[in-house]
């Protein structure tokens, strides 16, 4: 299998007026194309940084980060933004999902941003609406849906331009648990399909459905 | 229900739309906020629009006046005298305003190679059929070049007619159309005690001067000619004493530069008495750009103020426009805008602020300025550049009082915004 992301010796601090706050240190991961791999761990322990790191949203302050073989530290802010908008798919606990957008709107924003306009983006926007079963809900706002519903269009988002990564942090952590188990369905068939997924949960529950668990304590990886 | 939406195969031209569909979106959330905020670059284009339409008005109704008085003349008009003045110059030997003075000058300056002279006359004049009351003007044969009358019908007056004192008459358009049969040339008109003969019918006479201007042009429409000699033969005194000498110089480029001769050889022959007046029109005109300049800097920097004081409206609004958002610029970030993209959106709404503000004050200059023109009587003159200055005026105002915000939005920590509660 083909990597997908590579980090070694990773680590990120946070300058401070109390001094250097190390929020992760030297990690060491390999994530394959196609696994579904969950990392574990408590409030703080860093598991949303290195979310952010891997999309290409924060950048790390020390060791390596290579993404489908590019040094992602080497990269300009422009091409990290090509990245997440094609390339990675990002779910978020509470849905970040725009307002004043509709649901096909919402999911139709990567396009935007894209460097390259793919054809057929409407096809594309229903395709991913019908996977996640909100294609009858298309001109309907955010706020008229449910918070699985909610959920189900960000994924929609997350997938609409076949990333190559899945990044969902705590993506059950605001539902209920029957919604919560039926949005960890969608990322486990996602992933069936090919999908790369890599999940950040405080719950052992949800952590237990990828195949590879890591767990992330205090900025490093624990056995 | 099978909702279908449209290929999206040029989405380059389709993101451009959708941006403007967006951003117009996201200001009609906050609509009453978005129209009061630019209420500041609506004043600041309305009092633009007036300020150019009403100056440019203005400058065209001076000009168009002094142009009539002939670029290449020089105007010297007799003054009335109190009785001192008169004694003193009487005492001092200066004879007032004569037609010899022309000849003078024709003789000293080789610049002048034309002197016209106009004695106006107080007769009454009488058709045969009704009673007018037009302005009656005694001249010389070549006051037709040089104040660039023409003739519609029959003759001018002639050198013979002046030297032979004949009572012979042109009229103005408007005199020979009130008296119809008898105005034209074969007709005969009655002025005081005498008959005059009409020998010639002026053309229409577009007169551009106003009743409160400065320096008025004779209203020719409402005009009778007669040879300079004639005044004698209606009671008006046999001197060739003169109202006004008109002095054409060869050339425009060269009246400034003759001024000063005749300005000087005036001073000489009217041994320092001020019983004349000299109009120099291009000076006029300068001293009519200059006015004009003055008044354009003093509005356009009150019109520039409150433009000012409306864009800055504009960039208050949009940086709380960027706090309140600041989540959905997280977001955006997110899903892969670049920090020039989000610049470009909060741009967008800022330009369509402005840009409303602008279209909205230029329909309301427009407006105000065509009441004026109607209420005040005022001549305006709404010119493209009016139109379209201000507009691209409030465009700039959008960019310029919207970049800052702009530039906010993209350099926050994309982290920080989505966790931005």
């Amino acid at each position: 299998m083909e990597r997908l992301v590579e980090i070694t010796g990773l680590g990120k601090s946070y300058s401070m007026t109390g001094g250097e706050v190390q929020v992760l240190g030297d990690l060491d991961m390999e994530v394959q194309h196609g696994e579904f791999v969950s990392i574990m761990g408590a409030s703080g322990s860093g598991k949303s940084t290195l979310l952010h790191i891997l999309g290409g949203l924060d950048r790390h302050t020390r060791g390596t980060y290579r993404f489908a073989g590019r040094d992602m530290q080497a990269l300009s802010d422009a091409t990290l933004s090509a990245i997440r908008a094609s390339e990675v798919g990002f779910i978020f606990q509470s849905f970040n999902l725009i307002p004043q957008l509709s649901v096909y709107e919402n999911v139709e924003l990567p396009f935007f941003y894209a460097p390259e306009n793919p054809l057929a983006a409407s096809e594309r926007i229903m395709e991913a609406l019908s996977k996640v079963g909100l294609s009858h809900r298309l001109r309907h706002r955010p706020s008229e849906l449910s918070g699985g519903e909610m959920q189900r269009v960000a994924i929609a988002r997350a997938i609409v331009m076949s990333p190559r990564l899945v990044l969902a942090d705590e993506p059950t952590g605001s539902l209920d648990s029957v919604t919560g188990e039926q949005i960890l369905a969608i990322l486990q068939d996602l992933n069936n399909a090919g999908a790369t997924v890599l999940l950040v949960t405080h719950n052992f529950e949800v952590a237990r459905r990828a195949r590879r668990r890591l767990v992330l304590k205090d900025g490093h990886f624990v056995s | 229900m099978v909702i279908s939406f449209p290929d999206f195969k040029a989405l380059g031209r389709s993101k451009t739309i959708a941006s403007l569909r967006y951003a117009t979106r996201s200001l009609w959330l906050h609509r009453m906020r978005a129209i009061l905020s630019t209420l500041g670059v609506v004043c600041g284009v309305i009092s633009f629009v007036a300020m150019i339409s009403i100056g440019e008005g203005a400058k065209r109704e001076t000009l168009g006046q002094i142009e009539q008085l002939g670029l290449r003349n020089v105007l010297i008009r007799a003054m009335a005298l109190t009785a001192e003045q008169e004694r003193n110059a009487r005492s001092r030997g200066s004879p007032g305003l004569k037609f010899s003075d022309g000849e003078r000058l024709k003789a000293v300056s080789a610049e002048v190679h034309e002197v016209a002279a106009v004695r106006e006359l107080r007769v009454t004049t009488l058709a045969l059929t009704r009673e007018l009351a037009p302005q009656v003007l005694a001249v010389t044969p070549n006051f037709i070049r040089v104040q660039r009358l023409e003739i519609d019908r029959g003759r001018f007056i002639s050198e013979a007619d002046t030297w032979q004192r004949s009572l012979v008459c042109v009229l103005g358009y408007g005199v020979s159309k009130a008296l119809g049969e008898a105005g034209r040339p074969g007709g005969v008109l009655r002025m005081e005690d005498a008959l005059c003969s009409v020998v010639g019918v002026l053309k229409r006479f577009e007169r551009r001067s106003s009743k409160n201007a400065a320096i008025s042009v004779r209203d020719y429409d409402n005009a009778v000619m007669l040879p300079l000699g004639a005044g004698a033969m209606l009671g008006q005194g046999a001197d060739d004493s003169v109202d006004e000498l008109i002095a054409e110089v060869s050339a425009s480029e060269k009246v400034l530069e003759t001024v000063p001769v005749i300005r000087r050889v005036f001073e000489l022959t009217h041994r320092g008495i001020d019983d004349y007046r000299l109009v120099v029109p291009q000076e006029l005109i300068k001293q009519a750009n200059q006015t004009q300049t003055t008044f354009n800097i003093v509005l356009g920097s009150i019109a520039a103020i409150s433009l000012l004081v409306g864009g800055i409206g504009i960039m208050n609004i949009m940086l709380a426009s960027v706090s309140e958002r600041t989540r959905e610029i997280g977001i955006r970030r997110a899903v892969g805008a670049t920090r020039e993209h989000i610049v470009a959106q909060f741009l967008t709404e800022a330009v369509i602020l402005t840009s409303a503000g602008g279209i909205l004050g230029v329909a309301l200059g427009l407006a105000g300025v065509t009441l004026v023109s109607a209420l005040a009587g005022w001549q305006v003159a709404v010119t493209a550049w009016a139109l379209l200055l201000p507009l691209a005026m409030s465009i700039l105002a959008g960019l310029f009082f919207g970049l800052y915000p702009a530039v906010q939005a993209a350099t926050m920590d994309p982290i920080d915004a989505l966790r931005h509660e």
